[in-house]
């Protein structure tokens, strides 16, 4: 089938159009429209994806190793075939014998070596992930010059070695904020001065200030996923598809 | 004295603001919403914005990929998200086929990732076509390196020796028609270790970043383009260096267009016109403003109608509470 064919794109933009349409019948109500494209959209994902774990991962990395490679012209092997490739069936079935009350102990033995495999990288690579921001935390709070209260206009674009007031301010924000949340999470011993509980609510606080934000960050998200889906329909297909506008 | 009121109670107008039908907010919403496209679409709307540092830097580093230079476009979207990611994607192909970059596609998040991908590709070596412009051919400009199921354990191949990770991978030489290891290919010829890439660019709505940085961040420059929701998150790591860009969803991405469309002077300045060398040029005349920009107004739409649904809530709220302590 010619993917490019102008008949087959309109035929499945207006496919889309109906499922979108079905999809957000929900808002309404749980019709049956909706579930049947609901049910729809879930299985042509599940069929997609196991084509396409086959031909993108399995054909070549497994079947393609454990056969080998014939020269079609010589009737050679032109890569020779890695039987042991094999082994991983019955491994990979192991995990299906959870299934059994009697076998379900052996489905263990994939999962812990994935997890064997998961724990070793988790470990090797943790340093690298926070480690830079444990040493990013680490602010200067003193000015280096004040012969600017804000950071001046960066000279052909080089970022300004020196630390302005108001970036100082900026790191002490910064710092109070951490150390306010940190002493939030502190569950092992109650506090009792006035100062901790003030920094442990102050924490609290600004938790709720930072969920805040990222609830107006998600808002964003939600609506943009509404604005394509209105899109496609509205300029996509009624617009280019089927009024032919520019 | 019985009460002679026998119709139905009259709601207080507090209670009134409170309790608007959720059906009709829906509606009110896909109105707003179309009619900002549409508007969008007739009146070419073009909304002002003032892209942040981390998008600036995110653009400085696409916009300067030397001709040749290899990027690793590391897709993890599917059309979940397109309303952010699709315009993000567009936009870096763009930048990419302009600069004359060459990139490898993968994706380790989801399998119709790969498929997706393709379908921006297809779509903006058409752009390119109409624009009287060579398209990109698959093979001697980009490849598709494919789906990899287990991602942290490729990634950490990557990281040891990136001609391992991808030793299987093949793709059709058009010139034979035969299947090829992508190490063959003009775009990975000269790529013996991950350092040789220039940039790894992942487009995500979930949280892979951080697998890529933690194994790969100190070899080489990743750019993070991810939706609102992860955003928050992702900041951390830009602050700290980890990341040498970020794109934060849609008004990221309306940032790319407007940064392809303005450029950055030799001063440094977005849209300035200091002479002398650009940091990262402008795109004159081209397409730059797309999917980013036409969703902008709507956005903005959305948003005030999000802001005056709360805010009347909270009058009815006040007005109630006041009522009730009267």
């Amino acid at each position: 089938m010619n993917l490019e064919n102008p008949t087959y794109v309109f035929i499945k933009m207006t496919a889309g159009v109906l499922a979108t349409v079905g999809l957000y019948s929900v808002l309404y109500k749980e019709t049956k429209l909706y579930r049947f494209f609901e049910h729809m959209f879930l299985g042509l994902a599940a069929g997609w994806s196991l084509t396409a774990i086959w031909t993108d991962t399995l054909k070549d990395q497994w079947w393609g190793q454990m056969v080998g490679k014939v020269d079609e012209q010589t009737g050679l092997m032109k890569e020779p075939a890695v039987w042991p490739w094999a082994f991983v069936v019955p491994m990979a079935f192991m995990a299906y014998l959870i299934f059994s009350r009697k076998h379900n102990w052996i489905s263990r033995i994939p999962l812990g070596l994935l997890i064997g495999l998961g724990a070793g990288q988790a470990f090797l690579n943790w340093f690298n992930l926070y480690g830079p921001q444990m040493q990013d935390s680490v602010k200067v709070l003193i000015p280096t010059t004040f012969s600017s209260l804000t950071v001046p206009p960066a000279v052909n674009g080089q970022p300004d070695p020196n630390v302005y007031l108001s970036q100082a301010i900026n790191n002490l924000i910064f710092v109070a904020t951490l150390l306010c949340v940190l002493s939030y999470f502190i569950f092992c011993t109650e506090f009792k001065s006035r100062f901790l509980k003030g920094m442990s609510t102050a924490g609290r606080l600004v938790l709720m200030v930072g969920f805040g934000a990222i609830f107006g960050s998600t808002v964003m998200t939600r609506f943009a996923l509404f604005i394509d889906r209105m899109y496609f329909v509205w300029i996509e297909w009624l617009w280019r598809s089927v009024l032919h506008l520019s | 004295m019985s009460d002679q009121n026998t119709g139905p109670a009259k709601k207080p107008i507090g209670e009134l603001l409170q309790s608007a039908n959720r059906t009709f907010l829906y509606f009110i919403l896909f109105l707003v919403v179309s009619l900002s496209l549409v508007v969008t679409q007739i009146r070419k709307v073009e909304v002002p914005t003032r892209p942040e540092a981390y998008t600036i830097e995110a653009y400085k580093i696409l916009r300067n990929v030397p001709p040749g230079g290899v990027v690793i476009v590391d897709t993890g979207f599917t059309n979940s998200s397109r309303g952010e990611n699709g315009g993000q994607m567009e936009a870096l192909l763009r930048i990419l086929m302009r600069s004359g970059a060459k990139f490898a596609v993968l994706s380790w998040v989801e399998p119709q990732c790969i498929e997706i991908a393709r379908g921006f590709i297809r779509t903006i070596n058409e752009e390119r076509k109409a624009a009287g412009e060579a398209p990109y051919r698959e093979w001697e400009d980009y490849l598709i390196l494919g789906f990899f199921p287990d991602g942290p354990t490729m990634l950490q191949t990557v990281h040891q020796n990136v001609r391992e990770a991808w030793k299987t991978r093949q793709a059709t030489d058009p010139s034979t028609g035969e299947k090829k290891s992508v190490f063959e290919s003009p775009v990975l010829r000269n790529v013996q270790r991950i350092e040789d890439v220039y940039a790894y660019v992942t487009l995500s709505a979930s949280g892979t970043m951080p697998t890529i940085v933690a194994r790969i961040g100190k070899q080489v420059k990743v750019i993070s383009m991810i939706t609102g929701v992860m955003f928050p998150e992702q900041l951390n790591y830009y602050k700290s260096g980890q990341l040498k860009g970020l794109v934060n969803g849609l008004s990221g991405c309306v940032e790319l267009e407007w940064l392809m469309e303005k450029g950055i002077d030799a001063a440094g300045v977005v849209g300035g016109d200091a002479p002398g060398k650009p940091v990262a040029a402008a795109f004159k005349g081209a397409k730059n403003f797309d999917r980013g920009m036409a969703y902008y107004l709507a956005l903005h739409s959305a948003l005030t109608l999000l802001i005056l649904a709360v805010a009347v809530g909270n009058v009815g709220m006040w007005l109630t509470n006041r009522s009730k302590k009267r």
